[in-house]
C-alpha cells in the first residue's frame, strides 16, 4: 500500500508548492504554506476544465454506448440460435486478441475517409468495435438460467422486451464492472487522442497534460496539479463502484 | 419487472434506440466529407472542411501553380478581391486563417494574441486568425495528421528540421514569389542572406525566416573563480576537461550535456563536430558526413569528458533536471538553450552567472543555432490573408517584440542591435554567439538520420564505444536512412 | 388444428429467420463498428505491408519489398526482442504480487475497502501521468529509492539511463500500474470458489500452501486463461509509457514495437514499413493466443 502511494506524495507536494522547477535544491518535501497558485493557474490560465469536459463525456459517451452495444450483441449470442453464430464469435473472438497499437495507421486512415478527424466521433466510435467488452456482457449473461427467456417467449415477450425487462436487470452488477472497465480504458487511453484530434478545444486530460509538460520550460508545479486533479474524477467513479468490481469474476469472458 | 427498471435509469432506453442510434451515428460517418461539419458536435465555423485534399496532392510540390499577382484565382471571398489592382488593399482581405507554432514559452497563446491584435488593428481587420499550438516532442506526428487530414492551419511555424520533408511531400506552398515581390524587397533585404539559404531548398522557398534559437553554455562563474579556471576553461578542449575535473566535488559536477535523443541531445554535439570540419551529411547530401580524424577526436573527446566521471551519469537528469542542477549551483559548466535565459534572469539563482559557447576545435569555433520559418499549406484556400499575416509577424517591431519576451534570436540585421537592451547575457548570444552560427543541413531526411544515428552516441557516452567506433556506427545509420 | 410437415417446416424456417434478424438486429450496432473500426482496418493493414506511402503522397504498390525490409531491419529486431523480454518480465512478475496480495486481502472480510482502493489508485492513473510520476520518484537526488540507496552508502542508481536497468525500470513500473487491477481479478475469482471446499480441506489437515495450490490453482484455471491472454495482449502493445519516459532510449534499449510502429509512420512517413510492423505484431498475438488457448485447453 506505501508502495501504491508513496509516488503520489510527491505530486501533491509538489502541486502545492510555489515553485516551477521540479526539483528545488535542497529539497523541501512538505509544502508550507500550502500553495494554491498553481491549481488556480491550472483552471484559470489552461483550458483544464475544457480538457475535463472533453474526458468526461468522451469516456461517459463510449462506457454508455458500449454497455448498450455489447450487452445487446452478448444476449444475441448467449441466448438466441441463429444461423452464423458460431463462426462469428470465433472472429469475434480472435478478434480480441488485436493489438489496437497496431491499428493506428489503418485507423487514421479510416477515420480521414469518413472526414472524422478532430472530431469527438473520432474519440468515441473506434473504441466500441473492440469485441472483448461482448465477451465480458456473454459471461454474465450466460449465467441466467435459459429457462426465464424461455418461459417469457412462451409469454409472448418479444426478445426486446426479454432483453430489457428480464436481461438487463439480471446482469446489472456484470454491467457495472463492464462499464467501469471501459471507463477506464477510455479516461487514461493517450495514443489515439494524440492522432486522431489536434483541436486543442476538443483534446482529452491526458494529450492536455502531455502537453503542458512539453511546453518549452514547463512548470512543474502546474503539471503536478493538472496530474492531481486528473487523478479525482476517475477516482471517485471507482469509490462508487468498487464493491461491484470485486466480486464480479470477468475471467468467464473467453470461455467458449 | 418495473421496479427493476428504475434501479438503472439509463438502462430503461430501448435498445432499439440503441440499434437506431448506432444507425444513424454511421450513416452520418459514411456520409462522407461534406456532412462532417453538421457531425461534429461543435466544428468551429473555420474555413470549407478538407477541400478536396486530392487537389492539394496533385500538385505534387512543384512551384506555386497559381500565381500570387492574381488573387482572383483563390475562389475564397471573391468579394475580397474585386479591386483592380495587383495586390490587393489588404483591408479587403477577409475571412478565416489557422496559423500553428510551438510554444517557447508558457505564456505563448498571450504574446501570439498580441500579434494577432496588431494584425487586425493596423493591416486586416476582417481576418480572423485563429491560433493553436503543437506539442514540440510529438510536433511531427502532429503536423503529419494535420496535413493528412487536408485542411491544416493556413500558417505553420516550422523548424529547420522538419520542413524540409513536409515540403518534398507537397504540402507547402512555395512562396518563391512572393518573397520576391518588390514591394517586400526592403523587409526581405532586412532578413539575413543565410537564413534565406536555410528556407530555400528543392528550387523553391518555403517560408519567411524569423526566429532562431541558439545553443550555448551557461557558467556558473563563482565555481569556475573558486576553481581557478575561469579563464582557462574554453581555450580548448583539452583545458575544458582539465576544468571539469578541478570544478568536480561530491556536490557538483564540472560539466553537462544533454545526451538522449528524447532531449534532441544532438544539438549540443553538433559544435564540436562542426569544429571538426564534419557534418552529418556530405557536402553534396549523398552520404554520410562524418568523416576524417579531427571528427573522430571530437566525439572521442565528448566521450572522453562523459566518462571521465565529470558529467552527470548519462540519462540520469532529464532536460529540465540539467537546467535546475545548474541553477542549485551543482553544475559549472552546461550546455542548453537560450529561453532559459529568461527563467534564470526571472528568479536569479545566488551566483554569478554568463553565458558562453564550445572551445574552438581544430577547423573552427562554431555555435549551433536552428530556425524557424513561417510556411504556407498548399492546401490553404486563403493564402491571400496567410501571406498578409506572415508578413506582419516578420516585420520589425512584432518579431522583435516576440524574441524579446521568449528570449530567442533574430534573424533581422535591422533590429538586432536595438534588442535586448535589458538583458545583458541574450545581448552576449546575439553579438557573440549568432555570428559564429553553423546550422544543419535542411534535407528532408535530416531528423531521421539523427534520430537513427544518436542511439550509437547514447552507448558510446555511456563508455561502451570508441570514437572511432562511434562514428562508424553512426555512419552507418545515417547512409542506412540516406539508402532507404 | 394439425399442420402439413410442409406448412410445419415452413413456418419452422420462417420462425428461424424471424429469429435470425432479431439476433442481427441485436448485433447490428455493434457489427457495424466492429466492420469499419476493426476488419476494414486489419484488411487495409494487410494490404498495405505491400505498398509504400499514402500519408502525405500517393502510394506504390512494391510487392513483398516491405516485409523483406522489416525483417532485415535490425532496429524492427531490436524492438521484437524488447517487447518480449519487457512481456516475459513484467507479466510474471504482476501475478505472482498481485495473486499473493489477493490472496491476503481475501482474508480481510471487512474494512479492506481503502486497501483496496489504495492498490487500484495507480491503475486508475493515465499512463502518462504515471511515467511522469516516477521521474520524481527514480530521481538521482531526490528520489525515494536512491534516497534509501544513498542512505546504504551506495552511489545513486540510474534507472532509466542505464542501458540495461531502463527496461526492467520500465517493467517495474507497469507492474506497479498493474498490480491493482489484476489483484482485482484475482480477488474476484478466489471469493467466486466455493468456501465449503476449502473448509473441508483444512478440516482435512491441508496447509494453506496446499490449499491454494491443489484446490484454488485448478479451480482457478479460467481466471488464469483470461489473464494470460489479455496481459499478453496489453503488453506486447506497450507504447505510452516508453514514449513518456525514455523514448525508446538508451540506446534503443527501450524502444517497443508499437513506438516503433508509430515512429515509423509519424515521424518517417514510412507507411509500408509501419504497417509491416504491425501486421508481425497482429499475427504474432494471435498466434500466441491460439497457443494459449490450445495448450489450456488441451491441458483441463
Amino acid at each position: 500500500m506505501a508502495i501504491a502511494l508513496i509516488p503520489f506524495l510527491y505530486v501533491i507536494s509538489t502541486a502545492l508548492k510555489d515553485t516551477n522547477s521540479l526539483f528545488s535544491y535542497p529539497p523541501d518535501w512538505i509544502p508550507s504554506p500550502i500553495y494554491w497558485g498553481n491549481l488556480r493557474s491550472l483552471l484559470q490560465d489552461q483550458p483544464f476544465v475544457r480538457w475535463t469536459i472533453n474526458t468526461l463525456f468522451v469516456s461517459g459517451a463510449v462506457t454508455i454506448l458500449k454497455i448498450w452495444f455489447d450487452s445487446a450483441a452478448a444476449y444475441a449470442l448467449a441466448k438466441m440460435d441463429f444461423y452464423g453464430k458460431r463462426s462469428l464469435a470465433l472472429i469475434l473472438l480472435l478478434s480480441v486478441a488485436i493489438p489496437i497499437a497496431a491499428l493506428i495507421i489503418p485507423l487514421f486512415f479510416v477515420v480521414r475517409y469518413l472526414g472524422l478527424l478532430n472530431t469527438y466521433w473520432a474519440l468515441i466510435l473506434p473504441p466500441l468495435a473492440n469485441p472483448l467488452g461482448i465477451f465480458m456482457a456473454r459471461s454474465f449473461i450466460t449465467a441466467i438460467p435459459d429457462s426465464l427467456p424461455a418461459s417469457a417467449r412462451l409469454d409472448g415477450a418479444s426478445e426486446f422486451t426479454i432483453y430489457r425487462k428480464i436481461v438487463l436487470p439480471l446482469i446489472r452488477p456484470g454491467i457495472v464492472v463492464l462499464g467501469m472497465f471501459t471507463f477506464m480504458l477510455q479516461y487514461t487511453s493517450f495514443i489515439w487522442p494524440l492522432i486522431a484530434v489536434q483541436d486543442s478545444s476538443r483534446q482529452v486530460l491526458t494529450v492536455g497534460i502531455s502537453s503542458l509538460k512539453s511546453a518549452f520550460l514547463p512548470d512543474w508545479g502546474l503539471l503536478s496539479a493538472a496530474m492531481l486533479l486528473a487523478a479525482v474524477p476517475i477516482t471517485l467513479v471507482f469509490l462508487a463502484v468498487q464493491k461491484t468490481f470485486v466480486v464480479n469474476d470477468l475471467s468467464g469472458a473467453l470461455r467458449e | 419487472m418495473e421496479e427493476r427498471e428504475t434501479r438503472f435509469p439509463f438502462l430503461r432506453l430501448r435498445p432499439l434506440i440503441a440499434v437506431l442510434t448506432a444507425a444513424v451515428i454511421l450513416a452520418a460517418a459514411c456520409g462522407g466529407d461534406d456532412e462532417s461539419g453538421t457531425d461534429a458536435p461543435d466544428q468551429p465555423a473555420t474555413t470549407t472542411q478538407a477541400s478536396e485534399p486530392d487537389t492539394a496532392q496533385d500538385s505534387d510540390g512543384s512551384a506555386a501553380a497559381e500565381d500570387p499577382d492574381e488573387p482572383a484565382v483563390q475562389d475564397s471571398d471573391g468579394s475580397a478581391t474585386a479591386e483592380d489592382s495587383d495586390e490587393p488593399a489588404m483591408a479587403d482581405l477577409s475571412g478565416t486563417i489557422g496559423f500553428i507554432k510551438g510554444p517557447h514559452s508558457a505564456m505563448e497563446a498571450e504574446f501570439e494574441q498580441q500579434i494577432i491584435d496588431d494584425f487586425n488593428a493596423d493591416v486586416a481587420p476582417n481576418v480572423e486568425v485563429e491560433f493553436s499550438t503543437y506539442d514540440w516532442p510529438v510536433h511531427v506526428a502532429e503536423l503529419t495528421t494535420l496535413f493528412a487530414s487536408g485542411s491544416p492551419p493556413d500558417v505553420q511555424y516550422l523548424v529547420d528540421l522538419i520542413y524540409p520533408s513536409f515540403a518534398e511531400q507537397g504540402q507547402l506552398h512555395d512562396m518563391t514569389e512572393l518573397v520576391n515581390d518588390p514591394s517586400w524587397a526592403d523587409e526581405r533585404a532586412a532578413i539575413s542572406p543565410f537564413a534565406w539559404d536555410l528556407a530555400e531548398q528543392q528550387g523553391g522557398t518555403w517560408g519567411v525566416p524569423v526566429l532562431g534559437a541558439v545553443y550555448n553554455i551557461f557558467i556558473n562563474k563563482d565555481l569556475l573563480e573558486e576553481a581557478g579556471v575561469a579563464d582557462s576553461w574554453d581555450d580548448s578542449y583539452e583545458s575544458m576537461l582539465t576544468a571539469a575535473r578541478a570544478l568536480t566535488t561530491d556536490d557538483v559536477f564540472g560539466f553537462a550535456a544533454r545526451t538522449s535523443a528524447a532531449d534532441f541531445a544532438w544539438w549540443d554535439w553538433y559544435p564540436y563536430i562542426h569544429n571538426a570540419g564534419g557534418d552529418v551529411l556530405s557536402d553534396d547530401w549523398s552520404s554520410c558526413g562524418l568523416v576524417g580524424q579531427d571528427v573522430v577526436d571530437a566525439m572521442q573527446f565528448l566521450i572522453d569528458i562523459h566518462t571521465a566521471g565529470v558529467a552527470p551519469e548519462p540519462g540520469s537528469l532529464t532536460n529540465q533536471g540539467l537546467f535546475d542542477a545548474f541553477k542549485a549551483g551543482k553544475i559549472a559548466i552546461l550546455h542548453h538553450e537560450t529561453p532559459n535565459i529568461t527563467d534564470l534572469n526571472a528568479n536569479p539563482p545566488d551566483f554569478e552567472w554568463d553565458v558562453a559557447f564550445a572551445p574552438p576545435g581544430p577547423q573552427g569555433q562554431t555555435v549551433m543555432g536552428n530556425f524557424g520559418i513561417l510556411s504556407i499549406a498548399e492546401a490553404s484556400d486563403n493564402k491571400d490573408a496567410a501571406w498578409a499575416f506572415i508578413k506582419h509577424w516578420a516585420s520589425a517591431p512584432q518579431v522583435g517584440r516576440f524574441a524579446e519576451q521568449v528570449s530567442l534570436q533574430v534573424v533581422r540585421e535591422d533590429i538586432i542591435d536595438d534588442l535586448f537592451a535589458e538583458n545583458a547575457a541574450m545581448a552576449k548570444v546575439q553579438s557573440d554567439l549568432v555570428p559564429r552560427v553553423q546550422g544543419l543541413q535542411p534535407h528532408p531526411q535530416i531528423l531521421e538520420a539523427l534520430q537513427s544515428a544518436w542511439p550509437v552516441a547514447e552507448d558510446a557516452f555511456r563508455g561502451n564505444l570508441t570514437g572511432a567506433e562511434a562514428i562508424a556506427g553512426m555512419c552507418d545509420a545515417i547512409d542506412g536512412v540516406l539508402a532507404g | 388444428m394439425r399442420l402439413s410437415s410442409g406448412e410445419h417446416r415452413r413456418l419452422r424456417r420462417r420462425y428461424k429467420l424471424r429469429t435470425a434478424l432479431t439476433a442481427y438486429l441485436f448485433l447490428a450496432p455493434n457489427l457495424l463498428c466492429f466492420a469499419v473500426f476493426l476488419l476494414l482496418p486489419v484488411l487495409w493493414l494487410a494490404f498495405s505491408t505491400f505498398r509504400t506511402g499514402g500519408v502525405l503522397g500517393p502510394a506504390e504498390f512494391v510487392g513483398l519489398d516491405n516485409w523483406r525490409e522489416t525483417f532485415g531491419d535490425p532496429l524492427a529486431r531490436t524492438s521484437i526482442r524488447n517487447t518480449i523480454v519487457y512481456s516475459a518480465m513484467a507479466i510474471p512478475a504482476v501475478f505472482v504480487i498481485a495473486m499473493v496480495l489477493a490472496l491476503a486481502l481475501r482474508t480481510i472480510p471487512r474494512g479492506g475497502s481503502p486497501i483496496r482502493v489504495a492498490l487500484y489508485l495507480p491503475t486508475l492513473q493515465p499512463t502518462i501521468v504515471a511515467a511522469l510520476i516516477f521521474t520524481f520518484v527514480l530521481h538521482p537526488d531526490f528520489g525515494v529509492i536512491n534516497f534509501a540507496v544513498r542512505t546504504l552508502g551506495r552511489d545513486p542508481i540510474n534507472f532509466l539511463g542505464d542501458i540495461s536497468l531502463a527496461l526492467p525500470t520500465v517493467a517495474g513500473i507497469e507492474v506497479w500500474r498493474g498490480t491493482g487491477f489484476w489483484t482485482m481479478m484475482f480477488l474476484a475469482g478466489l471469493v467466486g470458489l466455493p468456501h465449503e471446499l476449502f473448509q473441508a480441506a483444512e478440516l482435512d489437515g491441508a496447509g494453506a500452501v496446499r490449499r491454494f495450490v491443489s484446490l484454488a490453482v485448478p479451480l482457478l484455471r479460467p481466471t488464469f486463461y483470461f489473464a494470460v491472454i489479455f496481459a499478453t495482449i496489453v503488453n506486447l502493445q506497450l507504447f505510452d509509457t516508453v514514449f513518456a519516459l525514455t523514448d525508446g532510449g538508451p540506446a534503443n534499449s527501450t524502444l517497443t514495437v508499437a513506438l516503433f510502429v508509430y515512429r515509423s509512420l509519424f515521424s518517417f512517413g514510412e507507411i509500408g514499413f509501419g504497417s509491416t510492423l504491425s501486421f508481425i505484431l497482429v499475427i504474432t498475438v494471435l498466434a500466441l493466443t491460439g497457443a494459449q488457448t490450445y495448450l489450456m485447453r488441451y491441458r483441463s
